[in-house]
């Protein structure tokens, strides 16, 4: 069957090409025309525009990019109706590829979306236009087949999918990750401070205060590959080393971790590595969500569980004396146990692992049930 | 509801990246040294920023105190001095005054104007003079330039057009004067924006911006946010772009506009003096002596049709320039002589490019609705909403 597939991110590359891999297994005469990355590209196929192409981040970068924007999106509806693909498949990517369902399923074509846009959190409105053009929708959190149950959409719950690509990591062939990178045999503190200059600007200087405290340590900073290292090190200086676009490998080598709130936080989780969760933002922002929202966690880690699994520590108490408490309980002891015991059930709630694999089986079998 | 909770934390995540804001500075083509504000409410804080406008610290916060909440800021030298009534709160690099909800609203006071905004207010001196710019959500701000621009009859379709417009060209002027620290300015030179949307319209501009929220006019040609060019009345017939300005716009092509036939500022009529009306096009053409035949052709000038010159043997004068230095509402007109005077017969008011306000006025109330009447007065243009670009 011929697929064509949209991500417009490094993360749906990565998720994309597994699901590739998976329908390969079942359709031995699968054919694909996609947008994504290197990945998928490694999974064969016709490349049409790579995802470095269409990451505009921001208002202003995609405002000067509109022009881009829109030639993108308008080739992009030729290029389907040139292709004519048994089955257009949607990855994450939600303010393009809503758009492109919208004019696919008008055009006739069987739409699937793996990786729902989180509209339970933003932007609502969408999900009206969601349960028109949409045929399968395919959620990666528990609590989302529930919304959208609410909403009369039947979204089938597959599971996350960074439990596949971080299973895929460990099968890897790897590098000794402290000789590649001059690294000493102390126990290793990784610190993911976010990918965003501002970010990682107010958070870690906090995060490094507490470094001369942990002599038989050593601090690790995570660079993302966003940023010029020059900037880590202009705040970093010699307090801990700098590893750039090694995340995962960093997490598998970690005893303990200090991690901006985002998708980090669920990803050192899966690492099985203790986590203190850090969040500091404009106050003034802060301030104004506050009153807007009742607020219980801010990590998915914790929303998962329904429960503080993860210390979360937030505005004012991201501090050094707060920082350090919670660290020293996350190196020995039975807070890190309890932790470590409560990652596996988070595992088992975020559906284990097999995302990729039970996308595939839907939809090659409703294809399958339709030809 | 577990999902209810995350969205702090996206909202924190998304303040930034989500939500727009434009910096419109206010009281543009005044040297400012002073600025009384006053809050409506007391739902504000004063913030200390320092010179690369970060914020330092909160010097006030208006929620806790009732009284007294009125603000004078003045220029001293690189500084701004800010004061309550006999309470000094010092001199600062900058200044921002911070609502807690967007739709609290301030009353500011400069120059002799006084006028009321939503948002936010930074302060700086700037060039020797207090630089005021106003933060506001951007629909906020569309509201505001429609009321400026023309919310004076009210016609629900025709706000909305205009609403899509004033969008279109804050966004396609993002960056004009971001070297100065802000977007926009608040008068023509931008586009209007002389207080939030408040007047005896305000329901029906507010609805018709919100409910074309994040739409924009694209040319459909070059995939781009167009030049959003518009009139008072286009006196029956729109102008090309390159009669008014120099570029030739593939969508701003002259027309046929009946709708603007008959409108408020369809005609209008000057009286010159024959010799000074004379001597002037004489001069343009270079000629020093009595010529029967080019006066002729002066006096006898019509236009059935729009034209963009007055043409001689050859030779052409821009009837733009004719209406700048005569100060005539359009180049849209004929001559008739009559004594010692000229009457200049005119149609329309403005360049005449683009839209028509009295034409896309009279449209709505026939109950065209936004779309039809863009597309009327631009070419092969196309609505995008972009909501989908998460902006």
């Amino acid at each position: 069957m011929k697929y064509y597939i949209i991500s417009g991110e490094a993360s749906g590359d990565l998720h994309a090409s597994n699901l590739m891999m998976e329908l390969k297994k079942l359709d031995d005469k699968a054919e694909f025309r996609f947008w994504g990355g290197d990945r998928m590209q490694a999974q064969g196929g016709t490349l049409i525009k790579h995802y470095k192409e269409l990451a505009f981040m921001g208002f202003i970068e995609v405002l000067l990019n509109l022009r881009t924007i829109l030639k993108n999106m308008r080739f992009c509806k030729q290029d389907i109706d040139t292709y004519k693909p048994d089955a257009l498949i949607l990855v994450d990517y939600p303010g393009f590829n809503l758009r492109i369902a919208e004019f696919a399923k008008e055009a006739g074509y069987k739409v699937f979306y793996y990786i729902s846009p989180q509209v339970w959190a933003w932007k609502e409105s969408r999900v009206k236009k969601m349960r028109r053009d949409i045929d399968n929708l395919y959620v990666i959190l528990p609590f989302e087949k529930e919304y959208f149950a609410k909403h009369h959409i039947d979204a089938e719950f597959v599971g996350h999918p960074l439990i596949d690509a971080i299973e895929q990591r460990k099968a890897e062939q790897k590098d000794d990750f402290r000789k590649k990178n001059n690294l000493s045999d102390k126990p290793i503190i990784a610190i993911l401070p976010g990918s965003r200059k501002q970010e990682i600007s107010k958070m870690l200087p906090i995060m490094l205060s507490v470094e001369k405290d942990y002599p038989d340590y050593q601090f690790v900073v995570a660079g993302a590959p966003s940023q010029d290292i020059s900037f880590y090190e202009s705040i970093v200086g010699d307090k801990a080393n700098i590893v750039e676009a090694q995340t995962y490998p960093l997490l598998e080598n970690a005893h303990a971790a200090l991690v901006t709130s985002g998708t980090a936080t669920l990803e050192t989780a899966l690492f099985k590595v203790p986590e203190v969760v850090c969040y500091k933002g404009s106050s003034i922002s802060y301030q104004i969500a506050k009153r807007l929202v009742k607020i219980k966690y801010i990590s998915l880690v914790n929303l998962v569980m329904d429960k503080e699994l993860v210390k979360e520590l937030i505005q004012a108490e991201l501090n050094t004396k707060n920082l350090k408490l919670e660290l020293d309980k996350l190196i020995a002891g039975d807070r890190r146990e309890k932790m470590l015991a409560g990652y596996e059930e988070l595992e088992q709630k975020l559906g284990g692992s097999g995302a990729s694999a039970n996308t595939a089986n839907s939809i090659y079998k409703t294809l399958s049930n339709e030809i | 509801m577990k999902y209810r909770f995350v969205i702090l934390f996206l909202l924190m995540y998304s303040f930034q990246v989500k939500a727009i804001d434009i910096k419109v500075k206010l009281y543009s083509g005044k040297n400012l040294d002073k600025a009384i504000v006053t809050p409506t409410s007391t739902d504000y804080y004063l913030i200390a920023l320092d010179e690369n406008l970060e914020p330092i610290d909160t010097i006030i916060d208006l929620y806790e105190e009732a009284q007294g909440n009125t603000l004078y800021f003045s220029e001293t030298g690189e500084l701004v001095d800010v004061n309550r009534i006999k309470h000094p709160l010092g001199k600062y690099e900058a200044l921002l005054l911070v609502s807690k909800k967007k739709e609290k609203t301030f009353v500011i006071s400069a120059a002799g104007k006084e006028r009321i905004y939503n948002g936010n207010l930074q302060f700086r001196v700037y060039n020797g003079s207090l630089q005021v710019v106003n933060i506001v959500d951007i629909e906020q701000y569309v509201a505001g330039v429609v009321e400026s621009e023309g919310g004076h009859i009210d016609t629900y379709e025709y706000f909305k057009a205009q609403a899509i417009l004033a969008r279109t060209f804050a966004l396609k002027n993002w960056n004009k004067h971001i070297s100065e620290g802000y977007n926009l300015k608040d008068d023509v030179s931008s586009q209007a924006y002389y207080s939030k949307c408040y007047l005896q319209n305000k329901d029906n501009i507010i609805k018709a911006t919100y409910d074309t929220k994040d739409t924009v006019l694209v040319s459909k040609e070059e995939c781009d946010l167009i030049l959003t060019a518009f009139h008072a009345n286009s006196g029956g017939q729109t102008a090309n772009s390159e009669d008014a300005w120099v570029s030739k716009v593939s969508y701003l092509r002259s027309k046929e506009d009946k709708f603007s036939t008959g409108q408020p500022s369809y005609t209008w009529e000057k009286k010159v003096s024959k010799e000074q009306f004379l001597n002037y096009f004489k001069r343009q053409f270079g000629i020093k002596s009595d010529n029967k035949e080019f006066e002729k052709a002066v006096l006898s000038f019509t236009q059935k049709d729009r034209k963009s010159y007055f043409t001689y043997e050859g030779k052409r004068l821009a009837l733009k320039n004719v209406r700048n230095d005569f100060k005539l509402r359009s180049t849209f007109f004929s001559v008739e002589e009559s004594g010692d005077e000229v009457i200049l017969k005119g149609k329309g008011y403005g360049h005449g490019v683009g839209l028509s306000q009295d034409g896309a006025i009279n449209m709505a109330k026939q109950g065209y609705n936004c779309k039809e009447i863009l597309y009327y007065y631009y070419n092969n243009v196309e609505l995008e909403n972009l909501n989908f670009l998460e902006l």
